[in-house]
């Protein structure tokens, strides 16, 4: 029998463990713990949202063991928010995926790349050749780096020869993406974080920073502590933290932003606040718009928006008398059914005011995850790489004689989005599903329409850095990926900032970058020199990514590995001006044909389901500061998870008073689609009678149960944030 | 080299544990910090650094947090830096307001003043600094905190708390949370102590504990025309408190212990029948070995049992030191009874000198009232208000006579003695004190409601441990009724068992009541977020 001193010592406490709790000096950031003093620090960007915040991952022993803002980012001064500070923790985690799996009859059986590839191409060339190349769908991601991004593009359309190819992007940016395309001709965010911290008047609608890009909650206090007079105008249903923030809070009754757009418009018209010249030098549509939008009046918004005139007002005054406005807007907008449309009309008052291209003023969607941008651009999925269009000949004429390729090979229009896809599933279109770095069975609304397709397929491959997740759980095959801190790549912010993102440590087992994984899949299919001529590294997919964004209004030409070393740079970057990135569309001249910026008449739609006497409730759904979208990296982070352990719904204490329910009771939510049991009741005047809000990060409780999976007729993004519930003891 | 260890030893100081580092930094140069753009203040006399909270710019984002236990390498069980949660007023015009606080570096730190081991010391700059080698894992600290600001460190098996960054504030560089917060909402900043006092009031603020009782030096701006408001987020959260079973064993078997050695003073001052000197013998060793086992019992509730005689430096002004000290005296008074007793119960000593065997006892029972007295002193604390009342010695003593004198009945009826008059002397005070027993606890319930705290205690009495209470009450009040029935049916098997039966309720309900007292204290704190109410676990 050994003696356990360890165990001796430790109930005498003899050891205080004292070594590991003491302090030293980085070179770098000064005092710290000893145990976190690292041998060296490895520049890179964060991997979960799109602000784009640069920092540090500490690395001893070859494991990542702390992380810092990098205080030289122009982005975050070296702050970051309580995901970032703690992002070193999703690598050396639980539930890594660390070999590839293939499904056998008793479950999974770990396998050889060579087989698992194997599988791959003979199960999908397998379902193309009974059912036709587009009978095979790819669902991705905007967390792959640009170079991953491009490459998969690639491979999925010209190697497997389908179109159904779309990220989950489309359950984010889809409506920003299409307004953009509309108004201005192309996408693109015109503006930059430095026009939040100039503006006069910051007018943030759907958008709640400070849950969820806390670091330009930092730009806007930036603002505001230097200037006094600086109007910060909250548009939200609910009064989140970032209302707090807000000099003038209005309180919107869902789905009537087009409303409160189309009065503060009219209030522009009629107060002599447009910018005339602005207008009709770099616009088309003024004329059409100023009768339409007669009707808008202020006592009619105001009744119809449940807000009152004076606050109306007073918004549109701060908007038409301020010398530069920054409208900014996220899912608040566009998880909607008529989120583009909502798009076009924030960009119908930035225009109007002539609020674009100047110090200030832009109409700015802020991103969700960190390279949704690099997606947008590279993806080859909305849109052909270097956002040129399908239909174009002239842009498939100029890819294939870049990719020395025949013309014929590229697809002449865009595939299937997100929903169509799972309808496609549904309606036996599709067999085979390849989805890569997300997880739908968190994520996409109305689960039980979603579970019933994706059972129908013959074959689905999740690739994926974690395993389970409660989408590997059920693929026929799962990919273990390297992810963020362990492989080299760019990530592109919301304002069109490139960021180098740099390997830090070794995937675990045999786990391998997205990058290789396409390198090795283009090899299986004897095409890799043929798409990926002479690639290696994902600098070889920078590269020529930079001569096929080169001349686009995404132009990355300027852009280098040696240059990105120095710092991030936002495009256009040209060879001539590789930092002249700051705002697009400084010249008034837009995208379009005729270069001038589009004015649309929007008339408010109802949403898809309004609460009745079965469902009494409109449910809004969203996120909180701690986690990040379907928590298979925050959920492993004991000090956020410790926060926010679970879901809640918030209800106004009115309502749980009616409902005989307080905070910590545990009640069920019931809509036409399904229902989540056990939420726990959070009674707060945050939400309005009438509404709840519920967090969509939890599996456990998936209020994607009850969501609907109607989409914008346009950008095909679905409407997340209203549907009709009840509510039950 | 030192080889024996004086008491001098015993009672100085350890060495604080920053100085080593803050030497090897002397010979470091560089300064990482010379970035940060807002600078620290310099000192002038009278002036110590603090904390300012601007509730009206948190966005409660928690970075404060993550980078404190990141700055710290503190697992997340253990937080330095909480963010509170505060809601008033209704849709749409609420004020929903964040609140993160840690140390406030108090003028008068309950934590230092109550710390057995000196293990805490006020810096001349004002922070408020704690030493991990000389702490003891007793948790006396994180008892007497207003603000549940140390927190115990299980497997350090230590307490530890905010140290404003010390290391970090002398080498001129801001602490973590300040320089993590993207909104400003914390700086450091100096005040004058004498003015701070002054104005002591002006400290307080939202879902903050009174700042008179340590005089709190955080200053904390709350924005313009905030509601008032009742009650913070956590409030619905009222999880039990550590029911520390070895201070539950400790605390009764010592008041037992000591009440039996009263009992046997009694007995033999009274020349009692019914309580001869075998009877006596034997309940002052019985009141012997469960003292020493309650002591030993003791011990296991430090986090680092091996160090427990540091635990008698603070004898100056720490309540928990002077009770290590007067139950330490207690053990050694009580073993002259109990070695008079053993011997004589061996026949080593023919004729045991009553007035000697008293006068021993009665030293014993003497010592044994000022430990608990000075048990009872370490839980009159302002931090924990339910305990902060005239019925905490008023318990601890009637337990120890409770029972004891159960003990004693118990002796007498299986001796025989039920028979005579004289029983009855001891079944008096086993009534009444069971009967007293039965109703103190509830007294709290229906006192002053004021205070919150105790609001909250009653509210789980009734409540979360409602049939516990129940009953605890119960059996008291049954063991008030058994035992002078117990008389009245002739000396047979059921007198006995009534007798046992009535023995095993007091017992029951001395456990109960006492596991009680633990767990449903609510302590004074910050506001707390909605999923989270305690400073750790």
């Amino acid at each position: 029998m050994s003696i356990n001193f360890g165990k001796i010592m430790d109930t005498l406490g003899l050891d205080t463990r004292a070594d590991e709790f003491t302090y030293g000096k980085d070179d770098r950031f000064g005092i710290l713990s000893n145990a976190k003093i690292p041998e060296k620090w490895v520049k890179t960007t964060c991997g979960y949202c799109s602000v784009g915040c640069g920092m540090e991952i500490g690395v001893k022993d070859g494991k990542a063991i702390t992380v810092k803002g990098d205080p030289d980012h122009p982005v975050n001064d070296g702050k970051l928010c309580p995901k970032g500070l703690a992002e070193h923790y999703i690598i050396d985690a639980e539930g890594r995926a660390k070999y590839p799996l293939i499904r056998g009859w008793a479950g999974f059986n770990k396998a050889s790349w060579d087989d698992a590839l194997d599988t791959f191409v003979t199960k999908v060339k397998d379902v193309q050749e009974r059912y036709g190349p587009s009978s095979f769908a790819v669902l991705s991601t905007g967390q792959l780096v640009l170079e991953e991004f491009y490459a998969l593009g690639k491979l999925v359309q010209l190697g497997f020869s389908t179109n159904n190819y779309d990220g989950n992007t489309t359950l984010c940016m889809a409506s920003a993406v299409a307004g953009y395309k509309r108004s201005f001709g192309s996408d693109g965010p015109p503006g930059s974080y430095e026009d939040l911290e100039k503006a006069e008047t910051v007018f943030l609608i759907g958008a709640n920073i400070a849950d969820n890009h806390p670091i330009l909650a930092y730009r806007l206090f930036k603002n505001t502590s230097q200037n006094p007079n600086t109007k910060v105008i909250v548009v939200d249903p609910r009064a989140t933290k970032t209302a707090m923030m807000a000099d003038v809070f209005l309180p919107i009754k869902p789905r009537t932003d087009v409303y409160l757009l189309n009065g503060l418009a009219h209030l522009m018209i009629a107060e002599g606040w447009v910018d005339e010249e602005f207008v009709r030098k770099h616009t088309t549509g003024y004329d059409e718009l100023k009768e339409h939008l007669e009707r808008y009046t202020l006592p009619h918004v105001a009744k119809v928006t449940k807000l009152t005139e004076g606050k109306i007002y007073e918004t549109a005054r701060a908007i038409g008398t301020s010398k530069s406005t920054f409208f900014a807007w996220t899912m608040g907008v566009n998880h909607s059914t008529q989120g583009t449309e909502t798009v076009n009309a924030i960009n119908n008052l930035a225009l109007l005011t002539g609020n674009i291209g100047r110090e200030g003023a832009s109409p700015f969607s802020i991103t969700g995850q960190c390279n949704a941008m690099g997606s947008r651009e590279a993806s080859f999925t909305s849109s052909a790489p270097g956002y040129r269009k399908f239909e174009s000949k002239d842009h498939r004429k100029e890819l294939a004689a870049m990719w020395n390729i025949a013309e014929e090979e590229l697809p002449i229009k865009r595939g299937l989005a997100y929903p169509d896809i799972i309808k496609g599933i549904i309606d036996g279109e599709i067999k085979a599903l390849w989805i890569i770095a997300t997880n739908p069975l968190v994520s996409y609304p109305d689960q039980a329409r979603l579970k019933e397709a994706l059972s129908k397929l013959e074959f689905l491959c999740v690739q994926d850095c974690y395993h389970p997740t409660p989408t590997s759980e059920i693929a026929h095959l799962v990919l273990p990926a390297a992810m963020w801190g362990e492989k080299e790549g760019s990530y592109t912010n919301s304002e069109r900032r490139c960021s180098k993102a740099n390997k830090a440590v070794e995937p675990p087992g045999s786990a391998k970058s997205d990058f290789d994984i396409c390198l090795a899949l283009a090899e299986k299919l004897r095409i890799r020199e043929k798409l990926y001529p002479g690639w290696t590294t994902p600098e070889d997919a920078f590269n020529e990514w930079r001569q096929v964004s080169k001349g686009r209004l995404c132009d990355y030409s300027g852009m280098s590995y040696e240059r990105l070393a120095e710092g991030p740079i936002q495009w256009p970057s040209t060879e001539e001006d590789p930092y002249g990135g700051d705002r697009l569309y400084k010249d008034g001249k837009f995208q379009t044909e005729n270069a001038r910026a589009k004015f649309f008449c929007i008339r408010n739609e109802l949403p898809p389901e309004e609460p009745d006497s079965e469902y009494p409730f409109l449910l809004n759904t969203g996120r909180t500061v701690e986690h990040w979208h379907t928590r298979t990296k925050t959920g492993k982070v004991a000090i956020l998870e410790k926060s926010q352990p679970e879901a809640w719904i918030e209800i106004n204490p009115k309502d749980a008073k009616k409902l005989g329910v307080q905070n910590h009771d545990r009640v069920k939510v019931q809509s036409r689609r399904g229902q989540v049991d056990g939420l726990r009741v959070r009674a707060t005047s945050i939400v309005a009678p009438g509404q709840v809000f519920v967090p969509f990060h939890f599996f456990e409780t998936n209020v994607n149960n009850l969501t609907l999976d109607d989409a914008c007729p346009i950008s095909r993004e679905p409407n997340f944030k209203q549907c009709a519930v009840r509510i039950e003891r | 080299m030192q080889t024996f260890i004086t008491i001098e030893d015993l009672l100085r100081p350890d060495e604080t544990q920053s100085r080593p580092v803050m030497e090897r930094l002397k010979e470091l140069d560089g300064d990482p910090s010379a970035r940060s753009d807002v600078t620290l203040p310099t000192l002038a006399e009278g002036e110590q650094f603090r904390f300012h909270i601007d509730m009206s710019s948190c966005i409660g984002c928690r970075c404060c947090e993550v980078a404190c236990n990141e700055q710290n390498n503190n697992p997340a069980h253990v937080t330095w830096r909480r963010v509170g949660e505060i809601e008033a007023g209704s849709y749409p015009d609420v004020k929903r307001m964040h609140l993160s606080m840690s140390c406030n570096h108090c003028i008068e730190p309950s934590c230092l003043e109550g710390c057995p081991t000196s293990a805490y010391t006020k810096k001349e700059n004002g922070i408020v600094v704690h030493n991990a080698e000389a702490c003891i894992g007793c948790q006396y600290c994180t008892w007497n905190c207003p603000y549940g600001v140390p927190q115990y460190h299980p497997e350090r098996h230590i307490v530890t708390k905010c140290h404003m960054c010390v290391d970090r504030i002398e080498a001129n560089q801001q602490p973590a949370c300040v320089e993590a917060c993207p909104v400003n909402a914390i700086q450091i900043e100096k005040v004058n102590i004498e003015e701070w006092k002054q104005a002591i009031d002006s400290a307080n603020a939202p879902g903050v504990p009174p700042a008179d009782i340590t005089l709190s030096t955080t200053r904390i701006t709350v924005p313009d025309n905030f509601p008032e408001i009742e009650e913070t987020q956590d409030v619905a959260l009222l999880e039990p408190e550590a029911a520390h079973w070895s201070l539950i064993i400790f605390l009764l078997l010592g008041q037992w212990s000591v009440g039996l050695f009263g009992m046997v003073a009694a007995g033999e001052a009274l020349g009692l029948e019914v309580l001869n000197t075998a009877l006596t013998s034997i309940l002052a060793l019985m009141g012997f070995a469960i003292g020493q086992a309650g002591m030993v019992a003791a011990t296991f509730h430090l986090g680092r049992p091996a160090y427990a005689w540091k635990a008698i430096r603070a004898w100056r002004r720490s309540w928990l030191s002077r009770e290590v000290i007067a139950f330490g005296a207690y053990a050694v008074a009580s073993s002259v009874p109990a070695l008079l007793a053993g011997l004589s119960l061996l026949g080593y000593l023919e004729h045991l000198p009553g007035w000697a065997f008293g006068a021993a006892s009665f030293v014993a029972f003497t010592v044994g009232l000022v430990g608990i007295a000075s048990s009872a002193g370490i839980y009159l604390i302002p931090a924990r208000p339910a305990w902060n009342r005239w019925s905490t010695p008023a318990q601890f003593y009637l337990s120890g006579f409770l029972l004891a004198a159960a003990t004693g009945f118990v002796s007498v009826m299986l001796s025989g003695g039920a028979g005579t008059n004289w029983a009855w002397i001891i079944v008096l005070p086993v009534s009444l004190f069971a009967a007293t027993q039965a109703v103190i606890p509830w007294l709290l319930c229906v006192e002053s409601m004021r205070e919150p705290a105790v609001r909250q205690t009653a509210h789980m009495l009734t409540h979360q441990f409602g049939q516990l209470s129940f009953m605890r009450t119960a059996y008291m009040g049954l063991a008030a009724v058994i035992a002078p029935a117990a008389i009245f049916v002739k000396p047979n098997s059921a007198s006995i068992a009534m007798t046992l039966a009535m023995l095993v309720f007091v017992v029951l309900a001395e456990l109960i009541g006492r596991y009680l007292f633990f767990v449903t204290v609510v302590p004074r704190n910050m506001a707390g977020s909605f999923f989270t109410s305690k400073p750790s676990h």
